[in-house]
């Protein structure tokens, strides 16, 4: 009776402590379950919104370049041009730049973000692609006179509007590209171009220069990326057909190194832009293998008092030859009063120069001066090779310079004996850093009374190409190291290590 | 805490799970490299390769993180982690730095092929180091997501599953906001959502899609590729990887004190 009641009494117990127990216990878990839920949140709200502050204000000035040339960074040049930008420039990439899988966009896009960090809120950076947002190529360019597609950058300030595309921007390795169709950059001019349409828009000045064309025009990379920079765009023309007509945005015609005289449409048409003030730059270095006689060329540069003849400068004084054994490659010098009025290097490589002579009977209007010159020892072989008895040895203009003052807006013509300002073979050998390069950029600025800065250099691409050529045997046996070694030690040790362990 | 770390570590070399992970990430990077060698004119960029191995997170991170809490679980021995003498954060934070060690142990595959680079002439830029520490960091946040689905799922399947659609979802996160701002943006338009205009509609999904971009970690760390070193993309994913193994170290707090 005892045992039953003590029995009883431990059921009667836990029966009234058993409550006691589950309600303590849901407490806790209740109040853990609330706790977690509450720090939980709280942890997820901090965390988000300390990134977002974080993205909002430290986000540029956290980022570093990590390139060992600075792909991605702009260079002091474009730095301290775009911090005293006046004017607010919209930068417009179309395409979406999550989506970015083109190699240029590997270097543009940090680039720009530098651009848009450095330019103090005066240049806005935005990505539209024309996929997503149909109606953005119609809204920037309504007539559609810029010909706007994808994967290109618009550039625009005030009425101003040209575009870039980024791909054109790099020097392509010229073997991969041959062979295996590989554009592999070795030169990075995204920042000279991107610097140089920026100075275009800014400007105010819709300049543009046109290339002659229908008379072989050479390649005119490296004369492109000089005019690029001083805030030039360009395109090529031609004057051949019955409604040919310069058009009215042309700053600059250029003539350049043409195999044939121009037709005498062309003619009427260059000398009538010539009279309603145009500028024109004629480039014509003397090919003894191909002399060409220009009567029609000549009559548009004698329009301006310059006079192109058949005749090659013969550098006779050693100091000024690039090599004994070929006096026709010589070092020309700036002349001394236009050297005094603008800084300019002293001395230029030309090479097969046309003779050139001012007009004896110019109009009283044009003022023609020499711009480089010859040392004074330099006599001129005509198409007979004879030294011509009747030019005596002295100094001769390399390259002249015209300008009528009777037109409005003065018309104005340089005429360059040499091809060697403008060759793409010349600069592909002395880059744009040389004089020559130097001097063309200064003068066309100094003509088109633009602020020249110092060119922006291109940044040159490490290679990522094996730089001692790989045989296939031995490519083949790194494959197999590669593909073999590793996974499969490390698969034999994970088998070894079941069957060992699996009854473990 | 050590102690834990030292458990963790060794046990992925005590079963196959560490080596099939190491064979895998070195079947994936070499066959990238290798490809790279054999191309004729043996254009070799780790930095490429880098970028390629982190799409193969979806598969690695699964395998790597799927057993930490689960296996305990399975085996019985999660018991022991609730009731022995130390914080679960040292559980927790143990584990989480043995599957980065795994992790780190992994990348001697590329380490491999840096070398093989330099022998054979090659280049390694400076970015390469940045895109490594983008891979890394990205590798600690996936690894905190992953033992998050470890410790609230039952069994080592189920955990990989998860973490598998978790990490395939931030993977395609960009394309997703893309298309749910798609959706929005056609709602606004067939509502007529208090007349907005065509180029505000278009506003408000940008705005969307940002926003649900904004968490995207692969759009975010891929700048280490291409030789931007940003720290705040590495902040991002190491807070987030905090703000993971604190709610992992909650969940198994809440079931530490709810065993009964």
């Amino acid at each position: 009776m005892a045992r039953k009641t003590a029995k009883e009494s431990i059921l009667q117990e836990r029966t009234v402590k058993t409550p006691k127990v589950s309600v303590k216990s849901d407490e806790r878990n209740r109040s853990l379950k609330k706790i977690s839920i509450i720090s939980t949140a709280l942890i997820v709200a901090i965390c988000i919104v300390f990134n977002i502050l974080l993205d909002l204000t430290l986000d540029k000035k956290l980022t570093f370049d990590a390139t060992s040339v600075q792909q991605n960074t702009v260079s002091i040049l474009t730095k301290n041009f775009i911090e005293k930008l006046d004017k607010k420039v919209e930068i417009i990439g179309l395409f979406n730049r999550n989506n970015a899988i083109s190699d240029w966009k590997d270097y543009c896009l940090p680039l720009l973000d530098d651009y848009e960090s450095k330019a103090d809120g005066m240049i806005e950076l935005k990505y539209i692609d024309p996929d997503v947002d149909p109606f953005i190529l119609k809204q920037l360019d309504p007539d559609n006179l810029y010909g706007l597609r994808k994967d290109t950058y618009v550039i625009r300030c005030g009425d101003l509007l040209t575009t870039v595309d980024p791909y054109s921007c790099f020097v392509y390795d010229a073997n991969m590209l041959q062979y295996y169709n590989l554009a592999i950059p070795t030169t990075n001019n995204l920042e000279r171009e991107f610097t140089g349409r920026i100075m275009y828009v800014t400007s105010g000045r819709a300049l543009h220069a046109y290339y002659l064309s229908g008379h072989n025009l050479p390649t005119h990379y490296y004369l492109d990326q000089i005019l690029k920079s001083l805030g030039f765009a360009s395109s090529e023309i031609t004057l051949k057909g019955e409604n040919a007509k310069i058009p009215d945005d042309c700053t600059l015609l250029v003539i350049l190194q043409p195999d044939s005289d121009i037709t005498p449409t062309e003619k009427e048409l260059i000398k009538s832009y010539l009279d309603n003030s145009g500028e024109v730059l004629v480039v014509n270095g003397y090919d003894t293998e191909k002399a060409v006689e220009y009567p029609n060329l000549n009559e548009v540069t004698n329009r301006m008092g310059i006079i192109m003849e058949a005749g090659l400068l013969h550098e006779n004084d050693m100091d000024h030859l690039l090599s004994t054994d070929d006096p026709y490659s010589f070092i020309a010098d700036i002349d001394s009063d236009y050297g005094s009025k603008i800084s300019m290097p002293a001395n230029y490589t030309v090479e097969k120069c046309r003779y050139l002579k001012t007009s004896t009977d110019k109009k009283s209007s044009l003022s023609v001066s020499p711009l480089i010159v010859t040392s004074g020892s330099t006599s001129v072989d005509f198409e007979n090779a004879q030294i011509d008895s009747a030019v005596s040895a002295g100094t001769y203009p390399v390259a002249l310079w015209s300008v009528d003052s009777d037109t409005s807006d003065k018309a104005s013509m340089i005429v360059i004996g040499s091809s060697s300002f403008t060759s793409d073979k010349y600069y592909e050998a002395n880059t744009l850093s040389d004089n020559n390069a130097v001097f063309l950029r200064n003068l066309l600025g100094d003509i088109n009374t633009i602020h020249v800065t110092p060119m922006v250099p291109g940044k040159s691409v490490p290679s990522y190409i094996l730089s001692k050529p790989l045989s296939s045997s031995s490519a083949t046996t790194w494959s197999v190291i590669v593909m073999t070694v590793i996974p499969l030690g490390s698969l034999i040790c994970g088998v070894y290590i079941y069957r060992k362990r699996r009854h473990l | 805490m050590f102690a834990i770390f030292k458990r963790e570590f060794l046990s992925y070399f005590r079963t196959p799970v560490g080596w099939v992970a190491i064979c895998l990430l070195g079947v994936i990077s070499g066959y990238y490299f290798s490809g790279m060698l054999t191309t004729d004119y043996a254009y070799v960029n780790i930095n490429m390769e880098v970028a390629y191995l982190r799409t193969f997170f979806i598969i690695l991170i699964p395998i790597i993180t799927m057993r930490l809490f689960a296996e305990e679980k399975k085996n019985g021995t999660d018991v022991l982690l609730y009731t022995m003498p130390f914080s679960m954060k040292n559980a927790v934070i143990g584990k989480f730095l043995a599957a980065m060690a795994l992790q780190m142990l992994m990348l001697l595959c590329l380490f491999s092929h840096m070398i093989i680079t330099v022998i054979l002439s090659g280049y390694i830029s400076t970015a390469t180091w940045g895109a490594i520490v983008g891979y890394l960091v990205l590798a600690a946040l996936f690894i905190s997501i992953g033992m998050l689905t470890s410790a609230m799922t039952e069994n080592q399947i189920m955990s990989a599953v998860v973490c598998f659609v978790v990490l395939l979802f931030l993977s395609m996160l960009s394309e997703i906001a893309t298309s749910i701002s798609e959706v929005f943006k056609a709602f606004l338009k067939f509502t007529h959502f208090f007349g907005m205009s065509d180029s505000s509609i278009y506003s408000a999904g940008e705005g969307l899609r940002e926003a649900i971009a904004w968490f995207d970690p692969y759009t975010r760390t891929s700048c280490y590729t291409t030789g931007v070193f940003k720290i705040v993309p590495l902040i991002f994913c190491l807070s987030f990887t905090a703000m993971f193994i604190y709610i992992t170290y909650r969940v198994l707090e809440k079931k530490r004190w709810s065993q009964g």
